[in-house]
């Protein structure tokens, strides 16, 4: 975390309800939790971070732990907003006509660079929607919030053993996907492996 | 075909990326994408209305308990403390003049008396409070004919009772007596309750009269009319010796038990006069009744007829100014 050696001032101030806390906390944790909504079909991943963190500060005065279960503690918020949201959509399944919010916006400067980087990342968001939730949950959570399986089955509510069988499946189903178009290396375009992804994810219940 | 060194493969080379080691042979797919996956999470998201307002103005938490010293104790209604209070007032009574302390001291003395009486501290309390008791139930100062056929116990007062030194037919119907007369006990429809002589005083009419035939004298004897309905008696046993030999101390007992009771003569003559007025009373009845006709002659006897006699005229003593 980029709070370094300074995460229990940091924290202590954010419980008092410091502003300047709340921001480092933010900046510090809202790109994974984004990335983790996002790449999870979550159709407005920005207001569910932001409803995310709402509900972090104003819960953080009750909070005790260090960073590492600050970590985690977030994403459980996270991962239950998002759990919220895939029952709230499924009763009230809507149209996705907003395609614009599935890629994130990239500072361009450079055509080259930009298209390069949606593809890449629209190659993530195909493989990703190709893995079921569980198994999604578990290699997002390990990646992008670096918990160990412990903390991943505490925000999951499952036990270690399945987390643990969770994680292989979705390794073991993600090289199934990667062998036939061979081994991409970092920063290769996804258009050597497949068809760019357009699709929005399996998860917004949209018809 | 998935084998198990494949799986044991993946895991380490997932934990390899993870960590940051360089991946085995045959695993760089599975590094580009968890590289793939850190990159696309690197920009903050866009913070809605409320999660902005909240990073830029900050969270008001209370924070603030109460003080120790103010906390599970009740507001002072004076902010004032007592040995402020009681200070103030020393240095008010030394400051003021010899006539201030005195009146101070004689309204100290005065409230502190009343204070005494009050509690019941004082010598002699008792004693006056006996006498004046006393002096409120004399009978002496009751009027003269109070009661004129004392019948105890029996519950029914057949000839009437003397209420205020008049013969009276009657009865005290509904069981109130409110004159402030004694009372017999004997109402015939109400109920005595507290079955005691009120001399004078029973204002209240405790005798309902809602509950009939049934009268409680102040022996506890409940005496009915309908003997069917006599309920069973609750009143507590006699504490006198006469009570409880079964003798009943009527009302006339009670006022010679008294010490400064001239109650016997009174009611001596009560009782002589009321036995006059029932002679005469039992005389005109029996002088009228209608079977031997001597009511007709009682009536012709005194209603003398008027013989009407014209009017003498009177002496003319004119001499002269009338015309014939």
């Amino acid at each position: 975390m980029a709070t370094g050696p300074a995460f229990d001032d940091v924290l202590a101030a954010a419980q008092t309800g410091a502003a300047w806390a709340f921001e480092v906390l933010y900046r510090d944790l809202s790109p994974a939790v984004t990335g983790y909504l996002r790449l999870h079909g979550a159709p407005d991943p920005d207001d569910l971070a932001s409803e995310t963190f709402l509900a972090v500060f104003r819960g953080l005065a009750g909070f005790s732990g260090d960073e590492d279960g600050l970590r985690s503690w977030v994403f459980t918020i996270a991962h239950r907003r998002l759990v919220d949201d895939w029952r709230r959509r499924s009763r009230r399944p809507q149209l996705a006509d907003d395609a614009d919010d599935v890629l994130p916006e990239t500072p361009g400067g450079d055509v080259e660079d930009d298209v390069l980087t949606r593809l890449g990342t629209e190659t993530v968001h195909r493989m990703c929607a190709g893995l079921p939730a569980d198994q999604r949950s578990v290699l997002l959570l390990r990646v992008l919030a670096d918990l160990t399986v412990e903390q991943v089955a505490a925000v999951m509510g499952r036990s270690v053993g399945a987390v643990k069988a969770l994680q292989r499946r979705g390794l073991r189903r993600l090289r199934a996907e990667l062998e036939p178009a061979g081994t991409p290396r970092t920063g290769e375009t996804a258009g050597t492996t497949g068809a760019p992804l357009s699709a929005r994810p399996a998860m917004t219940g949209a018809r | 075909m998935t084998t198990p060194a494949d799986v044991r493969t993946d895991g380490e080379a997932f934990a390899a990326c993870l960590a940051g080691r360089p991946v085995p042979a045959g695993a760089q797919g599975l590094a580009a994408f968890t590289d793939a996956v850190r990159a696309s999470a690197t920009e903050p998201g866009r913070p809605n209305a409320a999660l902005a307002e909240l990073l830029a103005t900050g969270l008001l938490v209370p924070t603030q308990e109460p003080s120790r010293g103010t906390a599970g104790r009740p507001a002072r209604t004076s902010r004032k403390r007592p040995h402020v209070l009681i200070s103030t007032l020393t240095a008010k009574f030394v400051a003021a003049g010899a006539v201030a302390k005195a009146a101070a001291a004689g309204g100290v003395v005065a409230v502190a008396l009343t204070g005494a009486a009050t509690a019941g501290a004082l010598p002699g309390q008792e004693d006056t409070a006996v006498v004046e008791s006393s002096d409120a139930a004399d009978v002496s100062d009751a009027p003269e004919d109070t009661t004129a056929d004392e019948t105890t116990g029996t519950g029914a007062d057949t000839d009437g009772t003397v209420t205020d030194g008049t013969v009276t037919d009657g009865t005290d119907p509904n069981g109130t007596d409110t004159d402030g007369t004694v009372t017999d006990g004997t109402d015939p429809n109400g109920t005595d309750t507290d079955g005691t002589v009120t001399d004078g005083t029973d204002a209240g009419g405790t005798g309902t009269g809602d509950t009939a035939d049934v009268v409680a004298d102040e022996d506890g004897d409940v005496v009915s009319g309908d003997p069917a309905t006599v309920p069973p008696v609750t009143e507590p046993a006699p504490e006198s010796p006469e009570g409880a030999e079964g003798g009943k101390p009527t009302d006339e007992q009670k006022f010679d038990r008294h010490p400064e009771n001239p109650g016997r003569a009174a009611s001596a003559e009560a009782h002589q006069r009321n036995a006059e007025r029932k002679a005469e009373r039992a005389v005109q009845p029996e002088a009228g009744t209608p079977e031997d006709g001597g009511t007709e002659e009682v009536l012709e006897a005194e209603q003398v007829p008027v013989v009407e006699q014209p009017a003498a005229p009177a002496p003319h003593t004119g001499k002269g100014n009338s015309k014939k």
